[in-house]
């Protein structure tokens, strides 16, 4: 077990990718475990990706490749700018509340940061604001849309854990409003102390104008959402069902899916969920070794020898998270960590849905922290500015983040209020 | 150029190509079934017994073609820290992390073949096919892979890394 774990951040460190690393690091374990069949390494992989939970995962990607169209993005934007434009705080406030509608059509955060960021630098930067102000914004807005579903890391937490993906969903939704509310009062002092304009009142001709123009991007997520809590739909069909939604919004109401569009948006689908899925079936190998060999309760009865229970468990799993997921990319630093950590909760009492809310709170300011980020590069690219200036911008919207990040983790509350009255998750203990 | 090497990369090229227009396929494809089961189940309220299993298996082939085609694509997430501040590490970084990438997919090759022909003896559930049809792709998709570290290696050299150019080659 040793062995296998250190030759698996041996593998990291190389650089070996995260996928091949897990499954070659498990090898090395089961090669030195007696009477272990080597054959498990095939039937492992295959057992992960036999699964019609995880089918959910592709279908996303492909409804958010196909939302991303320009059009549909900048329509929703617009929308954001009607209503919330000539607010202090002007543009800022149309990137976070942009963020918040675009998040709930597309289930990838790097995604929308591309997307959103594209839009909105530019014009930011026209309207006065510095490159880095502008990248600071979205790099935060961006981190908060990862608590709005669909979202990609809550259906690989939820096949993983056996926690319903839908509740998973659900409790997503009042943390990112705390997130999105913090983000927008701490963006407009400090617009204001900047001296930046808010745009001009739109009238409410033009707002309605504007959200009839958006009507049918933003239907998908009350497709999502209807389906699912009326019990009808697994959220492997509902999104199946986005999916299609977006190939006949896109393709026939907006005609602005073409063709060869259409064609790139199924191969990188493709590609994607390989990276993605051969990264779940290398965990899969990981997760029997560290069953077989009792990791998970070893490190519980650890925990608790040192005195510690459940919030040291989970004030460690928050520095944790925030430091690897900055390092590995978000969900493949979750891959690794689940098998262990999570039955490791399990074993201390701790709830799975509001724990998983707060890996995915984690991972939102992960994905943008300085210097790794790997959101933040994207971020760096559109807006054409260095790591130092933007850092200088970022690190007060971090640290707000990580304040709203503790208020998640303190007040579960927050997390269960909506999947309970939806009628989706029943509190333990409750 | 040598004629081994332009066959190495030429076959690299049209398996690429193959491997694109498979996955369309294979999307679009797993897409209609399962958009079937969900119509047939909701709409007709007389579900089809066989698309949960065709969509399933499905799943793994998109995973494992994807999978080999984003090694071409250097799609795959790793960790390059290391090689961005210790450039004089580079070729051997490259080199060791060749190494492990090969080796696990050799084995996934080789345990992918003896489940295959397990799984010849055994029938799906639903729809009553040999499994071993399911688990081809484990075998080929780790062969397909293979291929692309060899065309990678001789296109770039000893200091070939997986990770080289990463997220720069979109698909074609």
């Amino acid at each position: 077990m040793t062995a296998s774990l250190a030759a698996f951040l041996a593998f990291v460190a190389l650089g070996v990718p995260i996928a091949f690393a897990l499954g070659g690091a498990a090898a090395i374990g089961l090669a030195l475990m007696e009477g272990a069949p080597l054959a498990i390494i095939a039937s492992r992989v295959f057992g992960a990706v036999d699964s019609f939970t995880l089918l959910a995962i592709p279908f996303f990607i492909l409804a958010g490749e196909l939302m991303e169209t320009g059009g549909i993005s900048r329509r929703l934007m617009d929308l954001a700018r009607a209503w919330v434009g000539h607010m202090r705080g002007g543009l800022g406030n149309v990137v976070i509340f942009g963020m918040v509608l675009f998040s709930g059509v597309s289930g990838s955060t790097q995604a929308d940061a591309a997307a959103v960021g594209s839009l909105m630098i530019p014009s930011m930067k026209r309207h006065g604001y510095s490159a880095a102000r502008a990248g600071a914004i979205v790099a935060a807005a961006s981190g908060m849309g990862i608590l709005i579903p669909p979202c990609l890391t809550m259906v690989v937490y939820g096949s993983i854990t056996n926690v319903s993906i839908g509740a998973l969903f659900a409790a997503g939704l009042l943390p990112a409003l705390v997130m999105a509310l913090a983000l927008a009062v701490h963006q407009m002092i400090d617009s204001k102390r900047a001296g930046l304009e808010p745009e001009p009142r739109v009238s409410w001709r033009l707002r309605l104008r504007a959200l009839a123009s958006a009507s049918g991007a933003l239907m998908m997520p009350v497709i999502i959402f209807g389906g699912i809590r009326g019990g009808a739909f697994t959220p492997t069909e509902a999104a199946v069902v986005a999916a299609v939604y977006a190939v006949l919004v896109g393709g026939l109401v907006y005609r602005e899916i073409s063709w060869s569009f259409l064609y790139r948006a199924l191969v990188r689908t493709g590609l994607v969920s390989g990276v993605v899925m051969l990264m779940i079936g290398g965990a899969n190998i990981f997760a029997w070794l560290m069953t077989v060999e009792q990791v998970p309760h070893k490190l519980a009865a650890l925990i608790q020898s040192a005195g510690g229970g459940k919030t040291l468990f989970v004030a460690l799993s928050i520095v944790v998270f925030l430091l690897l997921f900055a390092l590995l990319d978000g969900l493949p630093g979750m891959l690794m960590l689940v098998p262990v950590i999570v039955p490791t909760a399990q074993q201390l009492g701790i709830d799975l849905l509001h724990y998983g809310i707060i890996m995915t709170t984690v991972m939102g300011v992960a994905l943008f922290l300085p210097p790794f980020g790997v959101g933040l590069f994207i971020v760096l690219g559109i807006a054409g500015c260095g790591m130092r200036e933007i850092t200088r911008h970022l690190l007060p919207y971090i640290a707000t983040m990580l304040v709203v990040a503790l208020v998640i983790a303190l007040v579960p509350w927050l997390s269960y209020v909506v999947p309970v009255a939806m009628g989706l998750y029943t509190v333990p203990g409750m | 150029m040598t004629q081994p090497r332009r066959f190495i990369l030429g076959l690299d090229r049209a398996l690429g190509q193959i491997e694109s227009a498979l996955l369309a396929a294979m999307v679009a494809t797993i897409t209609a079934v399962t958009f079937a089961q969900v119509f047939t189940r909701y709409v007709l309220e007389d579900p089809l017994i066989w698309t949960e299993e065709v969509a399933r298996y499905l799943f793994v082939w998109i995973t494992l073609i994807g999978g080999a085609a984003a090694v071409r694509t250097r799609g795959h997430f790793g960790l390059d820290i290391l090689r961005r501040f210790a450039p004089p590490l580079r070729v051997a970084l490259g080199l060791a992390t060749m190494l492990v990438t090969a080796g696990f997919l050799a084995l996934l090759l080789y345990t992918g073949i003896a489940e295959t022909r397990q799984a010849a003896l055994q029938l799906s559930p639903a729809l009553q096919v040999r499994m071993h049809w399911a688990y081809l792709c484990i075998p080929i998709g780790a062969a397909l892979a293979l291929w692309h570290l060899l065309a990678q290696w001789v296109s770039s050299g000893v200091g070939a890394h997986p990770l080289d150019g990463q997220h720069k080659q979109e698909t074609e």
